[in-house]
């Protein structure tokens, strides 16, 4: 058997591919965009050499990586990806991982050129390939402004919260019509992995992070001594939850789901036990260095310090209000007792995955011009 | 006239404080020499502060080049058409355009000279490339010293909006400076600096710093930009307009932290200076008591104030005050919070170190 991959260079497919290789006997073609003077199969290498130590996996592991694992050049916004004929005999299974996780209004065509196009042809590239099946990872969260128990049902564009989800609606819509045999998985907000806390991603839990951490950055341009003292308010259901879900365990569940012909639908790669979002915005404002926000039900009485924080996390609004319990019976039903346990993510586990990404970003940081 | 040397003075405020006033009366006085607006050129509005304070000595060519070579975000504003009322170089006459007009003929020299602003700057070519290789204060100083001589005036008098963020820096390079410290509400400056065209630009580049993690004047590095608000990104360099420009929205309440930042900042600062060699102004002491206000800049600045100069000065006057109590409550009440933590800084400051009006 031989799968297909896009975005094995990414954050879920590179974890998806190394799940690949330790649970399979089988052959890994990534489609790869040539990038930085580096060949398609340089910057796989590249990227999944490296998270072997990162994810604590064995050693042996690289010898499987330069075997089995090959790379093909290819960009999402060309038909068939832009991909010539493979030289491949045996079954095919497609992995569509690649996806822009951008959302801001300026990148509206940006989005709909990856999420949208690049799905098509994704698709066609399948198709042409005659592939046993089509595995989306999509997001849980095209479940939208919705609250409570999320079940695995197509999302709708009306409940949508930002470009990104909208993008994700329509691309699983595309999919579901496209004749082929699909498994649309829905990860949470995936994080690092659920041991060593490495992670390769810049979005989600660390782009709100990010967030904070260069909103205390102008906090202090501003006024030195300024977030030391300034108890801004965020809108959040403290009480809710927060799918936080390590991206092992969502490679793992996709992994086992393949490997028991799940059949065609829509699966929640999400964490069974998930934090609370108070303890997340605990640890998160802590580690980038802010005092304990107000948290609040709506944005009456904002002031301007508020809404430009709002601003500036926008897009992560949608994780922390209306929370969401994602319905995991069609992978339980499916995989049992080989699904993922979960990862109790308690705010000192929680702090470990903030810090380890915030000490990261802050050892890559260029020295700023001085305000003073 | 030259006379004996007299200390110079540093007129160092927040900006939108009434400081642009004082340098018109100085400039009418006899004796000085009222230098206006060179610091916030050459660091091009607050963003490359470090750039005309470098360490070490420098050639006279190198101290030219941080006088003369236009900066990129003064020029950016020019190209769009948006031009702060401090700039007052005359493009109808002069050869300079609004692309790369040098600091130093934004305000300074217009100021000194306001017929011949080009002769002048090519008459400094000649004089600040031939200084030898020394301190950049030497280089500071030389040239005002040469200005001191061509306009015979006893002392230089430096007023830059803004200047109290780098009143560290300029004491350092000018330890033999007199400060005069203006000062004005914080609510009607910061309501004025949200809406004057350098202190949003300033503003808008020091958030574009912190979101991008590196200057974009400076670097063509975007791997950062989707944590660009929308607004941010589109006053980046290259999709920078002045309609973006004028949309952005920057409360004053946000300018109301960053004046409260400055004055606490820059009250630490002064508390080193001396009292002797320190005149504390208000600006709403100038409007409301205009005549002993200008006598008490008069009895600083020294020598013999003549009784014109006095009326000159006087007659500048008008009442610029601001209109924060025009705000909506709600705004009004946060732009007060905002500016909180710098006026008690500064009540607590004008308890020790009285200002020149008091009673």
């Amino acid at each position: 058997m031989t799968h297909i991959l896009t975005g094995a260079t990414g954050f879920v497919g590179s974890a998806l591919t190394l799940e690949l290789l330790q649970n399979t006997d089988d052959l890994i073609i990534g489609v790869v965009r040539p990038k930085k003077g580096l060949t398609p199969i340089e910057r796989l290498r590249g990227v999944l050499l490296p998270l072997i130590e990162g994810y604590g996996l064995p050693a042996s592991l690289t010898e499987t990586v330069m075997e089995r694992v090959s790379a093909v050049p290819g960009d999402l916004a060309h038909e068939r990806l832009g991909v010539g004929k493979l030289p491949i005999t045996d079954d095919v299974h497609f992995w569509h991982c690649a996806a822009s996780l951008q959302y801001q209004d300026r990148h509206r065509a940006a989005i709909d050129r990856s999420n949208i196009t690049g799905t098509m042809n994704a698709l066609e590239l399948a198709r042409s390939l005659g592939a046993d099946h089509f595995n989306m990872v999509s997001t849980a969260y095209v479940a939208g402004s919705q609250s409570g128990r999320i079940e695995p049902v197509p999302g709708r564009l009306d409940l949508v919260n930002n470009l990104y989800e909208r993008s994700k609606v329509i691309a699983e819509d595309i999919v579901r019509s496209s004749g082929l045999r699909y498994r649309i998985m829905r990860p949470g907000v995936v994080i690092g992995h659920s041991q060593t806390r490495h992670t390769t991603s810049s979005d989600g839990l660390y782009g709100f992070l990010r967030g904070l951490r260069k909103f205390r950055g102008i906090l202090e341009r501003t006024q030195p001594g300024l977030a030391e003292r300034l108890v801004v308010r965020v809108r959040a259901d403290a009480e809710g939850t927060i799918d936080f879900v390590p991206v092992d365990h969502v490679a793992a569940d996709a992994v086992a789901l393949h490997r028991a012909n799940a059949p065609q639908g829509h699966y929640h790669l999400t964490n069974p036990t998930p934090p609370l979002i108070a303890d997340a915005l605990r640890s998160s404002f802590a580690v980038a260095g802010l005092q304990q926000p107000l948290v609040v039900e709506n944005r009456d009485g904002f002031t301007a310090t508020d809404i430009k924080l709002g601003d500036r996390i926008d897009f992560y609004s949608s994780y922390i209000v209306n929370p969401k319990h994602f319905d995991r019976s069609s992978v339980d039903r499916v995989i049992g007792a080989a699904a993922s346990p979960g990862l109790h993510i308690d705010p000192s586990v929680m702090t470990d995955f903030c810090r380890w990404y915030m000490d990261d970003f802050e050892l890559g940081r260029a020295r700023l011009p001085v305000a003073r | 006239m030259i006379q004996n040397e007299r200390s110079p003075i540093l007129v160092l405020g927040t900006g939108r404080c009434g400081s642009t006033l004082i340098s018109e009366m100085v400039c009418d006085h006899p004796d000085a020499l009222s230098i206006s607006e060179l610091f916030s050129f050459v660091t091009d509005l607050g963003m490359e502060i470090e750039r005309p304070f470098p360490a070490g000595t420098l050639s006279g060519a190198q101290f030219w080049s941080i006088l003369a070579t236009a900066r990129p975000r003064q020029s950016m504003l020019l190209r769009h058409g948006l031009k702060m009322p401090e700039v007052i170089y005359p493009f109808e006459d002069g050869p300079a355009s609004a692309s790369d007009l040098p600091p130093i003929l934004q305000a300074m020299l217009p100021h000194l000279e306001p017929a011949e602003p080009d002769q002048l700057f090519r008459d400094l070519a000649d004089v600040v490339c031939a200084q030898p290789s020394q301190s950049i204060g030497d280089h500071y100083r030389d040239l005002f010293g040469y200005l001191q001589r061509r306009f015979r005036r006893a002392l230089w008098v430096e007023r830059s909006g803004g200047s109290l963020r780098i009143a560290k820096r300029l004491l350092a390079t000018f330890p033999e400076a007199k400060v005069l410290h203006i000062v004005r509400d914080g609510r009607d400056t910061a309501l004025s600096m949200s809406r004057h065209i350098g202190f949003r630009m300033a503003l808008l580049c020091g958030l574009q710093v912190e979101q991008l993690g590196l200057d974009p004047f400076g670097s063509d590095d975007r791997s950062e930009e989707e944590d660009l608000p929308d607004e941010l990104a589109a006053l980046l360099p290259e999709n920078f307009s002045a309609s973006a420009f004028h949309a952005l929205d920057l409360p004053a309440a946000l300018c109301g932290h960053y004046w409260s930042g400055e004055i606490i900042c820059g009250l630490e600062v002064l508390s080193g200076v001396p009292s002797d060699r320190l005149l504390t102004l208000r600006y709403e002491d100038i409007v409301t008591d205009t005549r002993r206000s200008v006598e008490c800049l008069g009895s600083f600045v020294g020598g013999d104030d003549s009784p014109d100069w006095v009326d000159r000065a006087v007659a500048r006057v008008e009442d610029r005050s601001g209109s924060w109590r025009s705000l909506s409550e709600e705004t009004a009440g946060q732009l007060a919070a905002a500016c909180e933590p710098g006026m008690r800084a500064l009540r607590e400051w004008l308890l020790v170190n009285e200002p020149a009006l008091v009673g």
